[in-house]
């Protein structure tokens, strides 16, 4: 991680940051049974399904969220993870004050965000990966310049902030070139630069490194990073890249169908949802894959690497009889991917909802 | 982009779409609002120039009348017909969508002509029709050759208009930015909506043979109340296949010098 | 507080320039398709001509004055934040907007107005071209007409922003918001005086034109300029113009209320 060079303006302009922030009070995010509820308008396909709903339509509710409940500290990093139509963006939504709440409380410091008062509105910003709010056909700057005098930005806030995000971001050479003519990675870099332009306290991220190559995506987290780290600013953030959660937020917040199924720190999540380790050896001769299933299930194997599944409870000792019977040159245990976690949790979720329609009674632990 | 375009889609996925259902409605009521209003407006507007009782161009206002249905119909063809299909092409140059079009097994100017249609507008193709027969029929002067005739010539009418229209649309492939180049003839077809006899001067040449608004709904009317022009009439159906055929090789030359330019 | 007004105003204008002068090209183009006034123009002198020289007191020189003003007065006029409005609630960018500590409705009144800035070479061109066609055309009287109708355009322009934005506001409840908008320019040519001057309609009609906001978009406006008009009739036109504004205003705040209700409601 590069350390950001702090220019001598920059340097006093976040100092005066830091004394403004110690007088004002710390901003904290309050979601107290929150609930959006739909009615949505159904036709069946082709002109038949279209001249029968001209006469009648069919509707039906649907939750999109349904009894959300948790706190963010001031500076908290927080993941927001959960399957397509989990509820994740209609949640951020209703808490940058876009969607009204169908019922519960959101609280963002001293705000209630469906007012939409300025106050508010400058203490937030929401990116949305694949909506753009850059002028299409002029320079990146002249939307920097805008936004500088919507969000009444002074001069040298604005030059500090400038530097600061073209220098983490790698911006000088895209800034003055049209939006139309930048690539998908450029483009998403400048949208990231615009939104917190006024220096909010609070970032929603609504899946900000979608379509971005892993380099580009390195480089936005390490720009997200930096933010927080530097104005103190609590992140929310939903991504389909689990490295992205993974290397910025501690904390991870799991929706399922409206309702929060986890909310805690990852390494419990990991602890919580997979019973098992994976053990990964260097051999220095060849073993047969017969005789190493004897000590767990063989995820891998190509003769003289190998990865081994084994019970979490189980690890120590079983790394300790690898060492000690089999001619081990290296060794290395770790947590499954989190991808593989969550998309277990979820199947777990799911099945156990099958077995609970199926028996119409509570899933039995097996 | 184009409205109509995400129109469609919304229509396409009109069973995700909330107001789908509304939007039909809507959509029929606002345009039938816009051909009635349309058609209101031209005959007042035609009123107010004869109501001095004194013919124009040397046309009585009941004559006039066959233009203005004429001038509708037009109308109603390029909003139901060219217009949805024709402003596509050239944001599918910008994007480069078009390579799927000219890749497809099936003549490119037909798939890029005849893909959609607005069937909302058909309304102002029915008003315009039903104007045309009310004012042929009251005017007790039409005979059934004319009236033959004056079918033909409105084909006629169609083809120029949508040979012109169809030319305009390809310069797309060139200027890429220029969007809306058809409104610059858009705008001028309002002149259809009156005998062309009715401007002084060289304006009369203008419309007549700079921008042939005059074949397009002049000369069909003319047949309908029974004073076809020999000479105009074939004239009209030269102008048509020749643009026809400027407008077919035009695409041609252009999909070539395209398909070449692009790698 | 004004200072930051100001320099709200200053950065949208100059940043609005610079996109509008990317299509310049396209404003040439819309520039030169709004001819129904110039057409007119053309069949009603054709109608003076053969007529023994005028038509209900006019001549062809004050047909060529009407319809060049009308000309100049739909240019001064264009609106098309229905369009963008519309545009911006179905490609989901309102959003983005919203979460500005600024009403959207600047950023467009911006946009409109630069563009109109750019058409003013093209317009000074025209109307050039256009009274020297005609002989004898007198566009305008005098600097001071010229004057008061350039405060009278302005009150004409902001009718038919506030109508248009308006319509487009229509956009949270249905997508046909662009389609309605361009009802305008379905009774525009008769009700705003741009198939022929009003005073040639039937006394009946004119009354009940005279109570909707249209005549006082173009017709009023070119009287102003033609100097059909003098001091006490300028400023009637400048009081009804101005009531026609502040019904309009209260109108779209009202909309925008509600529609933001109901944006929050259903989302986009």
């Amino acid at each position: 991680m590069p350390v950001p060079l702090l220019t001598d303006s920059a340097m006093r302009t976040s100092e005066n940051q830091l004394t403004s922030m110690t007088a004002d009070p710390s901003i904290t995010v309050t979601v107290r049974d929150l609930r959006k509820h739909y009615t949505v308008h159904e036709k069946e396909p082709g002109i038949r399904g279209s001249l029968r709903s001209f006469v009648r339509r069919n509707s039906r509710q649907v939750h999109a969220v349904d009894g959300v409940s948790f706190d963010l500290e001031a500076g908290e990093m927080v993941g927001f993870l959960g399957p397509n139509g989990a509820g994740k963006t209609t949640t951020l939504k209703m808490l940058a004050g876009l969607l009204h709440p169908s019922g519960g409380q959101v609280r963002i410091g001293p705000y209630t965000p469906k007012e939409r008062r300025t106050g508010f509105l400058k203490l937030i910003t929401l990116v949305m990966g694949q909506k753009q709010q850059l002028i299409w056909d002029l320079p990146a700057y002249d939307s920097f310049l805008v936004n500088q005098a919507i969000y009444e930005v002074p001069d040298d806030q604005f030059k500090a902030t400038m530097h600061e995000f073209i220098e983490t971001l790698e911006l000088e050479q895209i800034v003055k070139k049209q939006v139309r003519k930048l690539s998908l990675g450029e483009r998403m870099k400048c949208e990231l630069a615009a939104a917190p332009l006024h220096r909010p306290r609070v970032l929603f991220l609504d899946e900000p490194t979608i379509g971005l190559d892993v380099n580009m995506q390195v480089r936005i987290r390490e720009f997200v990073a930096d933010y927080n780290r530097r104005y103190n600013a609590t992140v929310m953030l939903t991504s389909h890249y689990m490295a992205d959660v993974t290397a910025l937020c501690n904390r991870i917040i799991v929706i399922d169908k409206g309702r929060i199924i986890f909310d805690g720190d990852l390494s419990r999540l990991v602890e919580q949802t997979a019973p098992a380790k994976i053990i990964r050896l260097q051999l220095s001769t060849p073993v047969t894959v017969e005789h190493l299933a004897s000590y767990g299930h063989v995820h891998s194997f190509d003769g003289l690497n190998v990865e081994l599944k084994v019970p979490r409870a189980e690890t120590t000792r079983i790394a300790a009889r690898l060492l000690a019977e089999l001619p081990v040159a290296d060794v290395t245990i770790e947590d499954p991917p989190i991808e593989e976690i969550i998309g277990q949790m979820f199947s777990q979720m799911r099945a156990e909802q099958r077995d609970q329609a199926a028996a119409g009674e509570p899933a039995s632990v097996a | 982009m184009r409205p109509r375009r995400y129109f469609r889609l919304i229509m396409l996925l009109a069973g995700a779409s909330v107001s789908a259902q509304l939007e039909y409605r809507v959509n029929f009521l606002v345009n039938v609002a816009s051909s009635i209003l349309a058609s209101g407006g031209a005959l007042f507007g035609l009123s107010i120039l004869f109501s001095d009782g004194q013919r124009v161009g040397g046309w009585t206002y009941r004559e006039a009348i066959v233009v203005v249905g004429l001038f509708t119909l037009v109308e109603g063809f390029i909003a139901t017909f060219l217009q949805p299909n024709l402003s596509r092409v050239s944001e599918a140059v910008r994007t480069g969508t078009m390579d799927f079009t000219l890749l497809k097994p099936i003549d490119s100017q037909f798939l890029v002509s005849a893909r959609e249609v607005n069937i909302f507008r058909l309304s102002d193709i029915l008003i315009g029709l039903g104007l045309m027969l009310w004012a042929v029929i009251t005017l007790h002067s039409a005979t059934p050759w004319g009236v033959a005739l004056g079918i033909v010539l409105i084909l006629a009418g169609l083809v120029i208009v949508y040979a012109i229209w169809f030319i305009l649309t390809t310069t797309a492939f060139w200027f890429v930015n220029i969007e809306n180049l058809t409104e610059l003839f858009h705008g001028l077809f309002g002149a259809g909506q009156f005998p062309v006899t009715a401007f002084p001067g060289w304006t009369r040449i203008v419309f007549s043979f700079v921008v042939p608004v005059a074949f397009i709904t002049t000369v069909p009317a003319e047949a309908f109340i029974g004073r076809a022009d020999p000479a105009r009439a074939v004239g009209a159906a030269a102008i048509a296949l020749f643009l026809f055929f400027v407008a077919r090789w035009f695409w041609k030359f252009a999909v070539r010098s395209y398909t070449s330019a692009s790698s | 507080m004004i200072r930051h007004a100001a320099r709200k105003a200053r950065v949208l204008f100059t940043v609005w320039f610079a996109h509008m002068l990317v299509y310049r090209a396209e404003i040439i183009i819309w520039m030169l398709s709004g001819s129904i006034p110039l057409i007119m123009m053309a069949v009603w002198i054709g109608k003076a001509s053969s007529s023994g020289g005028s038509v209900g007191g006019f001549t062809a020189a004050t047909f060529a004055a009407y319809f060049l003003a009308v000309w100049l007065t739909n240019q001064c006029i264009v609106a098309w934040a229905a369009w963008e409005l519309d545009r911006l609630v179905r490609e989901g960018l309102l959003s983005p907007r919203l979460l500005r500590p600024l009403d959207p409705i600047w950023n467009e009144l911006a946009a409109h107005v630069t563009e109109k800035v750019l058409r003013i070479p093209l317009m000074i061109a025209i109307l050039f071209v256009g009274v020297h066609l005609v002989p004898g055309t007198q566009l305008t009287p005098d600097i001071p007409h010229v004057l008061a109708y350039t405060v009278c355009v302005g009150f004409a322009f902001g009718i038919r922003f506030l109508l248009s934005y308006c319509t487009g506001l229509l956009s949270f409840w249905t997508t046909q918001a662009t389609a309605i908008d361009e009802l305008y320019y379905v009774v525009a040519g008769f009700l705003t005086g741009a198939f022929a001057p009003l005073s040639l309609y039937p006394a009946s009609v004119r009354a009940v034109i005279d109570w909707l906001p249209f005549p006082y978009i173009v017709y009023y406006p070119v009287q102003v300029l033609n100097g059909n008009l003098a001091g006490g009739g300028i400023l009637r036109v400048l009081a009804v113009q101005a009531l026609w504004l502040s019904v309009l205003i209260l109108i779209r705040g009202m909309l925008w209320r509600r529609g933001l209700r109901q944006y929050g409601a259903v989302g986009a």
